[in-house]
């Protein structure tokens, strides 16, 4: 317990580890370790390194990359959102049914579901940032009612009248690289670029921060802390538009594994729960971590019965690390 | 304070032969290129209460700590009892009997008054269950000396701030605390609990327990202590009896300056002043009844009474906070709504909080974003924050308000309470402001920087910044107001012109005090004007 | 002390709190959630003829009674302010042992109630080890362990459904005095340990003290990490406990057979009014807010109401609870706010004031 009565500066001299700045390692912690893998899986089996594969493991992690981004939003206010999983889920139902199998039909479609997706998030904004509710337990709700409506929508038996020109997203390439992962790397990037510079994104780590400083200097906390809230659910509408055209059908169980790899990935990344630190940088580390893992799992032929241990150790080890190096 | 005069002398007189209850020789504590302590030897007596007094940065809180077994020091030994005495942690201080009442309340506030007090060592029946009537008699035995008005089975989240301090201190006795050290222990108490406050310290002292009171306030301190240690930049530079020294003595001791050099003097603004602000009939449920006045172009207005008169909570409506929160105010004679602080902003309203840590500052961010953080779409183009402008500014603030930190890259959660007031400062300084309110600015801040914020404060009114000041220190308020409100109980009691030649400056503080209990009967004795300026 | 000394006056405190008192609370549960229930209950009542029945309570008690277990323990985990979302894969991990264990034998029960208790001790000290030791947020541990034993759940499993109950043990699962199953009884049994543990036992005092705040528990010399892997360990017990009800009840142990039981342990214990924050609430509120969430479901099965609607409106619940129980904090902290009072006695008095 201390007291508040201040001692003399102390040495103000940043912690050091290694002779590198503290905040220069945690933040570039989750690329150390995502090499590392590399490294490992690289030896473990030859096919990891090839171009092939590398693209592979890019095109898988689109979806969870986006659904990552506007996750670490959430957290960095002082939230969470467990249901983007749910939505992920159905969008591709509502998407594949929608489409009717016809070109025509695809902005429609797109538009539709970024539509559900922003009255989702505004929910959460109004009884989250509104009242005051707890997220977890309120996302948890929502994701439960969206749930429930999806299996109702669908009936259980999701359509998929899906064009081969949506999918061609994924399947598409433009100088080798699927043209998926230019849409994500450009809607990345102006995230990424939003929040390190924007006045919005001051907006959002000051809220997260120290929200009642925040609002005293005059900033629009709820607004920003809703900002974040809508994102959120709106790029999980896109990650579920991307996996649509990858699966090619809607799935009702198919986002179910979103909800907690994506606050797993953004927990590797380096954001920490309460919010104000942070970055989408480090969840793109931290997705990509989880995607080498899975793709390693598929190359060497991992047991179905060895992937969930081993996934879950790192997981675990993986933000002990990061915990660790942040304390000092 | 009624004690019979035999048990105190006798109580009071036992320990000053033998070993002293705690004694603290050659300490030295070292962080990083900073020496914390040097060489500090002060012996805590039994039945004494000891104030030990220091600006911020020298050494009180880190002496403290090493008592408390929350630090270690680098070398120098303790004794308990003429014991030696180590400690490897809070909990060896606890077993050793020394016990701290700190200004963050340690206590539970889901939990009731007694669980509080007797955490942690909860007696058992013989099936191993709590007993519960056991705590309730320990619990009401160490409330009954104290505060015997508190019911044990309340949650301590429905006690007021003074009431809770009280359970502090009894949990201090649960613990059969023989070294009772209290850190700013008055800070948030009303004059009452002040006094109350007092009594019990002086009923501990005279039950043999060696007291020891960390405060900012010299006056309290001595009037109060028995023996005072005054500190300053880690060393001992004085140790004597209360009563062979006095506030100048004392201040000169601590910062080798005088208490009069610390006011700036004061320049009266025009007679004309224009109005800026006009505040009417503003009201907040539980707060403020009603509350009207005005604040003037290059005026400081002060606003002082005791805790809990409204003072924070009229300024907070005025910058857009407060529930149901009811009134008007007219800029430049214009009705505006404030809705948000951010509103208040716009209009050039800025406020400084009485809390700098909870509502002042991002704690891990630079200086150069703190400073930036009122300002945000000024330092923009396009949306976008202009690093270099944001870094210019914070390099111009922190020279003009002499802000002690290696860079504006400085996390602020690192500097003393004194720079992250002025990082505070800065903030609305920096954006510019018509209407500047000032929220207690010199709450735990050492006195050299109460000096250069008192500085500021007059260079801002020359400037023609319209400044509330809220404050609870008469000295403050009357050495810096031009224009001075008393408020009591929601309700603005008294104002008065401070610069009116008429003013019996003798006369003027207890007056102030009359209006800020609230006390009717003496209209007459009113200095100056009556009513709003 | 010396008894000679006069007190001090008091500031002048309410003596008296006006809210219901603290203990009524701790043993019972918050009021409004009662109100709830018998709401519920009421709507049961006149939605369906068959839904106030002997038989129908007794299902509905019986249904509840794996969650109600569960519950009682995933509240220790947030009182600690941590959370134990493997719960439904230590549930998986509890029926498939159990299960293979017995295979039909009765004779091998005492040996599988063994093993499956064992598994749960481990599963909870890993829990709470990692959470402690690793400092690493318990929503991310406890998903990773999740992960873990799922796999191992697979592992020997195969991804089967594994082993058979003994005749004895379904024979119990099923039988009922009126309205009132045996496993209702365990059920009871086991939540009260858990009410006496909460209310009585230094250990309960000290798991809200640790979630309270990590700081002033451990200066008041609570060991905050045992607390902390106690109360984990606690959980999967419960969960053990809870999977042995669910294998009385089932015809083979299902390596996915916890599902859900995650989200809906948290659901009923955040509807239930312990935070996630910690520090406050208990095992009464969850296990009602565990009853409320089965009786809705019973509810609507009886209306006919489609499984796939079922879970709309238990999100919708959850939202509602939520929604209500963060409008009655509010409500209260703005009252107690209000409630201190303003400078009351008038004493002759000076204001801390210097020498001008």
């Amino acid at each position: 317990m201390n007291a508040t009565v201040d001692t003399a500066d102390p040495a103000v001299r940043p912690a050091r580890v290694l002779g590198f700045r503290a905040e220069n390692v945690a933040a570039a912690g989750p690329y150390l370790l995502l090499m590392a893998l590399c490294v490992v899986a690289t030896v473990l089996s030859n096919a990891f390194l090839t171009g092939d594969n590398l693209t592979n493991v890019l095109r898988q992690s689109s979806p969870l990359l986006v659904v990552a981004a506007g996750q670490t939003l959430v957290i960095l206010v002082g939230g969470i959102d467990v249901s983007v999983g749910a939505v992920v889920s159905f969008t591709t139902v509502i998407g594949g049914s929608f489409m009717a199998s016809s070109n025509a039909r695809i902005v429609p479609t797109i538009l539709l579901v970024l539509a559900l997706g922003l009255a989702v998030g505004a929910f959460h904004a109004v009884l989250i940032v509104g009242m005051g509710t707890d997220p977890f337990v309120t996302t948890l709700g929502s994701m439960l009612c969206l749930q429930g409506l999806n299996l109702v929508y669908s009936g259980g038996s999701p359509r998929s009248n899906v064009t081969p020109e949506f999918r061609g997203l994924t399947q598409n390439s433009l100088l080798g690289i699927p043209l998926v992962i230019y849409a994500v790397a450009v809607l990345l990037a102006v995230l990424i670029t939003a929040l390190r510079v924007s006045v919005w994104g001051r907006r959002v780590y000051a809220a997260g921060g120290n929200a009642a400083a925040a609002r005293l200097s005059g900033i629009r906390v709820e607004r920003a802390q809703a900002s974040a809230y809508v994102l959120c659910s709106l790029m999980a509408v896109v990650g579920g538009l991307i996996l649509l055209a990858r699966i090619g059908t809607g799935d009702t169980q198919v986002g179910e594994s979103y909800a907690l790899n994506s606050i797993a990935a953004v927990l590797i990344g380096g954001t920490v729960f309460g919010g104000g630190r942070g970055g989408i940088g480090g969840s793109v580390a931290g997705v990509l971590i989880l995607t080498v893992l899975f793709n390693v799992f598929n190359l060497l032929g991992v047991s179905n019965y060895a992937r969930p241990v081993v996934l879950g150790s790192v997981v675990i080890l993986g933000i002990a690390l990061y915990t660790r190096t942040r304390r000092r | 304070m009624r004690v019979t005069s035999t048990a105190e002398t006798v109580a009071r007189g036992t320990a000053t032969q033998g070993p002293a209850a705690l004694e603290v020789k050659g300490v030295s504590k070292q962080f990083g290129v900073v020496q914390a302590l040097e060489a500090v030897s002060v012996a805590f007596r039994g039945g004494e209460v000891h104030a030990l007094l220091g600006e911020n940065g020298a050494g009180k809180s880190t002496l403290i700590k090493i008592i408390a077994g929350a630090e270690r020091a680098d070398s120098g030994q303790m004794w308990r009892d003429g014991e030696p005495l180590q400690l490897s942690g809070p909990r060896d201080a606890r077993g050793a009997g020394i016990a701290v009442v700190y200004q963050e309340l340690t206590l539970l506030p889901a939990m009731t008054v007694e669980e509080n007090l007797l955490l942690g060592h909860e007696p058992r029946s013989r099936t191993g269950l709590i007993d519960k009537r056991e705590v309730r008699r320990r619990a009401l035995d160490s409330l009954g000396l104290i505060a015997d008005g508190i019911d044990p089975a309340l949650p301590v989240e429905q006690l007021s701030i003074a009431q809770r301090q009280l359970v502090e201190v009894a949990h201090a006795l649960t613990l059969d605390a023989k070294v009772v050290l209290l850190d700013e222990p008055t800070s948030s108490l009303s004059v009452q609990e002040v006094e109350h406050l007092r009594g019990v310290i002086e009923m501990l002292a005279a039950s043999g327990v060696a007291v020891v009171l960390v405060t900012h306030d010299i006056k309290e301190a001595l009037s109060l202590a028995d023996v005072v240690t005054v500190l300053k930049d880690g060393k001992v530079t004085f140790t004597g009896r209360a009563d062979e020294t006095d506030v100048d003595d004392v201040v000169r001791r601590m910062v080798g300056r005088d208490l009069g050099h610390l006011f700036p003097p004061r320049t009266p603004p025009a007679a004309d002043a224009p109005v800026v602000l006009e505040a009417r009939g503003i009201s907040v449920p539980g707060f403020v009844e009603h509350a009207d006045f005005v604040l003037r172009e290059g005026t400081v207005t002060g606003f002082i009474g005791l805790v809990g008169a409204g003072r924070s909570e009229t300024a907070r409506a005025l910058v857009g906070l407060g529930n149901g929160r009811r009134g008007e105010i007219l800029l430049d004679g214009k009705p505006v709504k404030i809705r948000h602080p951010g509103d208040a902003a716009r209009l050039g309203i800025g406020m400084v909080p009485e809390d700098r840590k909870l509502e002042g500052l991002l704690l891990g961010d630079s200086i150069a974003r703190n400073v930036g953080l009122a300002q945000l779409d000024r330092l923009a183009r396009w949306g976008v924050v202009r690093k270099r402008r944001e870094n210019i500014v914070a390099a111009t603030q922190m020279s003009s308000l002499s802000i002690k930190a290696p860079g504006r890259g400085t996390v602020v959660g690192n500097l003393s309470g004194g720079n992250q007031q002025k990082v505070v400062l800065a903030k609305w300084l920096a954006r510019g402001c018509r209407v500047l309110i000032l929220d207690e600015p010199t709450r735990g801040i050492d006195v050299g920087a109460k000096a250069e914020i008192y500085r500021l404060v007059r260079e801002l009114a020359a400037n023609g910044t319209a400044v509330m000041l809220i404050s609870s220190e008469m000295p403050e308020v009357l050495h810096l107001s031009d224009q001075v409100n008393v408020m009591a109980r929601g309700r603005i009691t008294t104002t008065f012109d401070n610069n009116d030649p008429a003013l019996d400056p003798s006369k003027v503080e207890e007056i102030v005090a009359r209006h800020a209990l609230d006390l009717s009967e003496e209209s007459a004795a009113t200095p100056g004007e009556d009513g709003p300026a | 002390m010396t008894q000679t000394l006069v007190r001090p006056e008091s500031p002048s405190v309410p003596a008296r709190s006006p809210r219901p008192s603290v203990r009524w609370e701790r043993w019972l549960g918050p009021a409004w959630l009662w109100g709830l229930l018998l709401g519920t209950v009421l709507v049961g009542f006149v939605a369906s003829p068959h839904f106030l029945t002997t038989l129908n309570l007794s299902n509905v008690l019986q249904q509840s009674a794996p969650l109600v277990i569960l519950v009682a323990g995933q509240t220790f985990a947030l009182i600690v302010a941590g959370v134990d979302i493997s719960v439904a894969a230590t549930i998986s991990m509890g029926t498939t042992l159990m299960m293979m264990i017995v295979d039909g034998d009765p004779g091998r029960i005492p040996l599988g109630l063994l093993a499956v208790l064992g598994a749960g001790i481990g599963v909870g000290l890993l829990n709470g080890l990692a959470t402690t030791l690793l400092e690493v947020p318990a929503f991310i541990v406890t998903f990773g362990v999740a992960s873990i034993v799922q796999g191992v759940v697979f592992w020997y499993t195969d991804q089967l459904n594994v082993g058979a109950p003994a005749p004895q043990m379904t024979e119990w699962g099923y039988k009922a005095w009126g309205p009132v199953p045996f496993l209702a009884l365990v059920a009871l049994a086991f939540v009260a340990l858990a009410l006496f543990v909460q209310n009585r036992t230094r250990f309960g005092r000290w798991m809200f003290a640790v979630g309270g705040s990590d700081e002033v528990a451990r200066l008041a010399g609570i060991p905050v990490r045992r607390v902390r892997v106690m109360a984990y360990v606690f959980c999967s017990v419960s969960a053990v406990v809870a999977s042995v009800a669910i294998s009385f009840r089932t015809g083979s142990g299902d390596p996915i057979g916890g599902a859900g039981f995650d989200w809906d342990s948290v659901a009923a214990v955040v509807i239930g009014g312990t935070a996630l924050t910690g520090g406050r609430g208990g095992v009464a509120g969850s296990v009602l807010g565990a009853l409320l969430l089965i009786t809705m479901g019973n509810i609507m099965n009886l209306v006919g109401v489609s499984g796939f609607w079922q879970i709309v409106v238990q999100g919708a619940v959850v939202v509602f609870a939520v929604t209500v129980s963060t409008a009655q904090t509010r409500r209260a902290q703005r009252m107690a706010r209000t409630n201190i009072p303003l400078v009351a006695t008038r004493r002759r008095l000076s204001i801390r004031g210097g020498k001008a």
